[in-house]
């Protein structure tokens, strides 16, 4: 009987089929990616989707998933698709990845933006090394130079300056017999003697030793390096679609050149007196790494159990899922930012994600 | 609730570190004369779920049980 309805948990997704006639409908979870927010529980027009034990599911405690999806109620409209931050929900039709909720304009995209200050930025890398999802790659545009001299002082030389006093040189050759860069050219004629005085240098394959300058025994040659202004050395390469905004690379980064902006605006409380302690289980669920065990610095300092750092912070809710104390998390979103129209649908899944959410037995 | 903690007797030794362990079953410890009842008990030597409602899945009990006789499942 059609529509035919199957749900299938794979090894690291679950599908959610839906077969007519001519159209194959399949929403798939991806579990590497799901970090069970609870974001697609609350967008669901048809309240389809429930979460799970998500602090099992997430930390790998339990073989099961954080979120399920209710096959029989899900209409396939691909709203979880556009409101995951995490990339972990696709829609698939005949076998094409495909959202004609946000193709036909129906509903915007969930907005996220990472720019990276390319005149500030030294290439550095640490923002690739504090990433917690390759959201950021170094490239680098350098040749294999390590055991190519010339080439290396290239990325540096804007120009290297060779000049030799003629008025002192006496055509000994040391230069150029110590190195490939220098050509001394003799010219002799029959009528005067030795007349060319030439010193050809090929900055090519000058490496800036400067043995040449030191060598010779009548000091005639000096040679001067012009550096560039920015050695051109690579690019950090954003991709967006891993990047959950969390902010780790705008903390990291040494010459604040990165900006990101996060898609919801609002506040996280821990009320640490309520947290027993040594459980855990937010610290662990957390997409970004923002919450932490308050270490004591001295004997005998009283630390709260919990705390979370606002800054690295994106308000996705995990933790507020995962926590198993009535009231220790309170996430307050204030507004969810989109890229698109801002349809009546998309309006009322603001609303619903702009409720307060408290941490809470599920029950 | 949308999924099952199930506990294996036979595994089970009746150790209690589910039952010191357990986040939610540490609240009605800490706040004294709370109403709030535990999720937890040991009874006659074997781990036993009181009220399983109170339980968020937070997976520590299933972590930490030494036997492996705590597992949480989909019906």
């Amino acid at each position: 009987m059609l529509p035919a309805l199957r749900r299938a948990v794979e090894k690291e997704q679950v599908v959610v089929e839906q077969r007519m006639l001519t159209v194959t409908q399949q929403l798939v979870i991806d579990l590497s990616r799901c970090v069970g927010c609870g974001i697609c529980v609350l967008s669901c027009p048809k309240e389809a989707i429930t979460q799970g034990p998500v602090g099992a599911a997430v930390k790998r405690a339990a073989p099961v998933p954080p979120i399920v999806v209710d096959e029989s109620k899900c209409s396939f409209c691909g709203v979880c698709v556009a409101m995951c931050p995490f990339g972990a929900i696709k829609l698939f039709i005949n076998g094409e990845p495909k959202v004609p909720i946000i193709e036909e304009e129906g509903f915007p995209k969930l907005f996220k933006s990472i720019e990276i200050d390319k005149d500030e930025c030294t290439v550095c890398g640490l923002c690739v090394d504090v990433c917690l999802r390759d959201a950021l790659t170094r490239v680098l545009y350098m040749p294999q130079v390590r055991s190519d001299a010339a080439a290396r002082v290239r990325l540096v030389a804007e120009s290297i300056k060779f000049e030799v006093d003629y008025d002192k040189c006496t055509f000994c050759t040391l230069c150029s017999s110590i190195c490939e860069a220098i050509e001394v050219v003799k010219e002799f004629s029959s009528e005067e003697g030795l007349v060319g005085k030439h010193v050809l240098f090929d900055e090519e394959k000058c490496t800036f030793c400067r043995t040449c300058e030191m060598i010779c025994p009548e000091g005639a040659i000096k040679i001067e390096l012009a550096t560039r202004d920015k050695p051109w050395v690579g690019e950090i390469v954003r991709n967006l679609d891993e990047c959950i905004a969390c902010s780790r690379c705008v903390v990291a980064c040494p010459k604040d050149a990165i900006r990101v902006e996060k898609p919801f605006e609002g506040e996280i409380v821990f009320n640490a007196d309520k947290c027993p302690g040594e459980c855990s289980t937010c610290v662990e669920v957390c997409p970004c790494g923002a919450i932490y065990l308050p270490q004591p610095t001295k004997p005998g300092e009283k630390v709260p159990r919990i705390a979370v750092n606002q800054d690295l912070c994106m308000l996705c809710g995990a933790c507020v899922s995962a926590c198993p104390v009535e009231g220790a998390i309170e996430l307050r979103r204030k507004a969810v930012r989109c890229e698109g129209p801002e349809t009546d649908l998309w309006k009322e899944v603001v609303e619903k994600l702009t409720k307060p959410l408290v941490s809470r037995r599920l029950g | 609730m949308s999924f099952k903690i199930l506990i294996d007797e036979d595994r089970c030794v009746g150790c209690n570190i589910c039952v010191v362990i357990c986040p939610q079953n540490a609240l009605p410890l800490v706040y004294e004369g709370s109403d709030e009842k535990p999720l937890l008990v040991v009874k006659n030597g074997k781990a036993q779920l009181v009220d399983p409602s109170l339980c968020n899945g937070c997976g520590v009990c299933v972590e930490n049980c030494p036997y492996q006789a705590i597992r949480i499942e989909f019906p």
